[in-house]
């Protein structure tokens, strides 16, 4: 009942974003702009090249809201426009992004009392021990919180291959997960 | 079983509660919608203008192009079957040459002569000229009376010796009477000639036809001497074909003639109007195909692209087909010698 109602007042907000109205637009960014940015991070491994992406998405999703079909999940269709703006960036990078990679790694963790890095680093770790198809359906499944058949549309394959890959994926996760108590 | 299934959801909670954590640390920067802010506004005014455009391309693509573009086509081919039925009225005067054609065989026309074809729009015609022609008996006619059968288009029977003496005349008409002016006009003829010597009767044919700016298409010949037939195809322009007509008639004797005209303006005008349709429609494609941001689309237009691609080229040939067919006449002239009458001299 929630959901539903949750649903009908994202549509209501895409309609007046589809006549031009940025505050309400301004309300999907700030909805979805933390997702969009861990899943590009996750993605990058770069917090600028994320930022940068997600802004990118956002501008795309703005010029194009007028062709998104309302009643339909908003969320998939932002996800996958950003999807395409990272694969379209890492292609468009490969060498760049090998080279920002490696800086990542060897950033130093003392300037981080926090521990954000370090946490990060960790996360890197965990994802880098899949393949790139394998953490991408993971990161859509399990980050940002696509059911299978929106994880299925978003990376334009079936739904029984993703449904097969996040069940290969969770089984070489099994071994790391349980020797990090951290986790 | 259960066990397992149990491990599995395990798993599943604890990549979910995993990345839970991770979230509270990768948020995006909250100076993200100021970053954001001037360069929405600076597309905002851009951006209504494209919603506008996308919105009146997605109006105007699928059924809605396709019934514009029929809508057009119909009245295009209105207007272009009007002046062409006016320009055929306009030339019907100069057709009624019956008699003349007629007296030039020694006959009579049993049926006026129309060669002008009905035009009656929008449905498609192909309307044959009709001329029928009974001649009056000959020498061997006398002798083994046949009665005179009525032949399709300007033909005509005679067995008169003589080059050309007894069969009809095209000189008398002028090309107005395929009235081809606008019109998409497929000639065709059929002519079997009694000639003296069969080879040097095919040489003058293949002579006449590279004269009058055609060709020979195909030949063949049988029969041994003094009891030879030959079969020769040629094509000659359009404006040549009643010239050439009248060329192989001095050839020797005529002993049948089929002239036919096939109307194919309506044919031709619709495969016209379709390819424009299908230009169209691949114009759009290439513009949408431009736009696409996934590959999955990208694949799916270009498809749909392939198939108009091929649909236009398969149109276009047939358009250039007809035009072929149009721009040049066909004439199939048969050749033979006459045959032997020792058994009559040998009557008692």
């Amino acid at each position: 009942m929630i959901e539903e109602e949750t649903a009908t007042t994202e549509d209501q907000i895409v309609r007046r974003c589809q006549t031009g109205d940025r505050e309400a637009f301004r309300n999907l960014v700030d909805h979805y702009q933390n997702v969009l940015y861990g899943t590009a991070y996750m993605m990058t491994n770069n917090r600028t090249v994320a930022e940068d992406q997600v802004q990118e998405t956002l501008l795309s999703a703005w010029k194009a809201i007028g062709s998104f079909r309302s009643g339909h999940p908003f969320k998939p269709w932002l996800v996958r426009i950003l999807v395409n703006k990272v694969v379209s960036y890492q292609r468009a990078n490969s060498k760049t992004m090998e080279s920002v990679d490696s800086n990542q790694v060897t950033d130093p963790v003392g300037d981080d009392p926090a521990g954000d890095i370090k946490r990060e680093d960790q996360l890197q770790r965990v994802l880098q021990s899949l393949s790139q198809e394998q953490r991408q359906v993971v990161l859509l499944r399990y980050f940002a919180g696509l059911s299978l058949a929106e994880t299925a549309a978003v990376l334009g394959r079936r739904q029984g291959t993703v449904k097969s890959q996040v069940h290969i994926a969770l089984e070489q996760l099994k071994e790391f997960i349980e020797d990090d108590n951290q986790l | 079983m259960n066990n397992d299934k149990d491990k599995s959801n395990n798993i599943e909670r604890k990549v979910q509660q995993f990345f839970q954590k991770q979230m509270e640390s990768l948020k995006a920067s909250k100076d993200l919608w100021s970053k954001l802010k001037p360069r929405l506004e600076e597309n905002l005014k851009d951006g209504e203008l494209n919603n506008s455009k996308r919105r009146f391309r997605r109006w105007l693509v699928g059924p809605r192009l396709i019934a514009i573009s029929v809508s057009v086509s119909l009245v295009l081919i209105m207007i272009i079957a009007s002046a062409v039925w006016l320009t055929a009225n306009h030339s019907t005067s100069s057709i009624n040459t019956t008699s003349d054609l007629a007296a030039a065989s020694g006959g009579r026309a049993s049926v006026p002569l129309l060669v002008t074809p009905t035009f009656a729009p929008p449905a498609t015609t192909i309307t044959q000229t009709s001329l029928v022609i009974t001649s009056p008996p000959t020498t061997v006619a006398a002798i083994t009376p046949v009665a005179p059968e009525p032949m399709i288009i300007a033909t005509t029977t005679s067995a008169t010796s003589g080059s050309g003496s007894g069969s009809s005349n095209f000189s008398d008409l002028d090309n107005d009477v395929l009235d081809t002016v606008g019109k998409q006009v497929i000639s065709q003829a059929s002519v079997s000639l009694e000639v003296t010597t069969v080879s040097t009767a095919l040489s003058q044919v293949e002579t006449m036809a590279q004269n009058l700016g055609g060709s020979v298409d195909s030949m063949s010949s049988s029969g041994e001497q003094n009891q030879e037939q030959a079969t020769v195809t040629i094509r000659v322009p359009q404006n040549q074909f009643l010239a050439a007509l009248n060329q192989l008639q001095s050839m020797g004797t005529v002993q049948s003639q089929n002239i036919t005209s096939q109307d194919v303006t309506q044919q031709y005008i619709d495969l016209q109007a379709q390819l424009n349709s299908a230009q169209l429609e691949e114009q759009s494609l290439q513009a949408i195909l431009a736009k696409a941001t996934t590959v999955s689309d990208e694949i799916a237009i270009q498809e749909q692209l392939t198939e108009v691609i091929a649909q236009a080229e398969s149109l276009q040939g047939q358009i250039n087909y007809i035009q072929n067919q149009v721009s040049m006449s066909t004439i199939t002239v048969t050749l033979n010698t006459p045959a032997t009458t020792d058994w009559y001299d040998r009557l008692p």
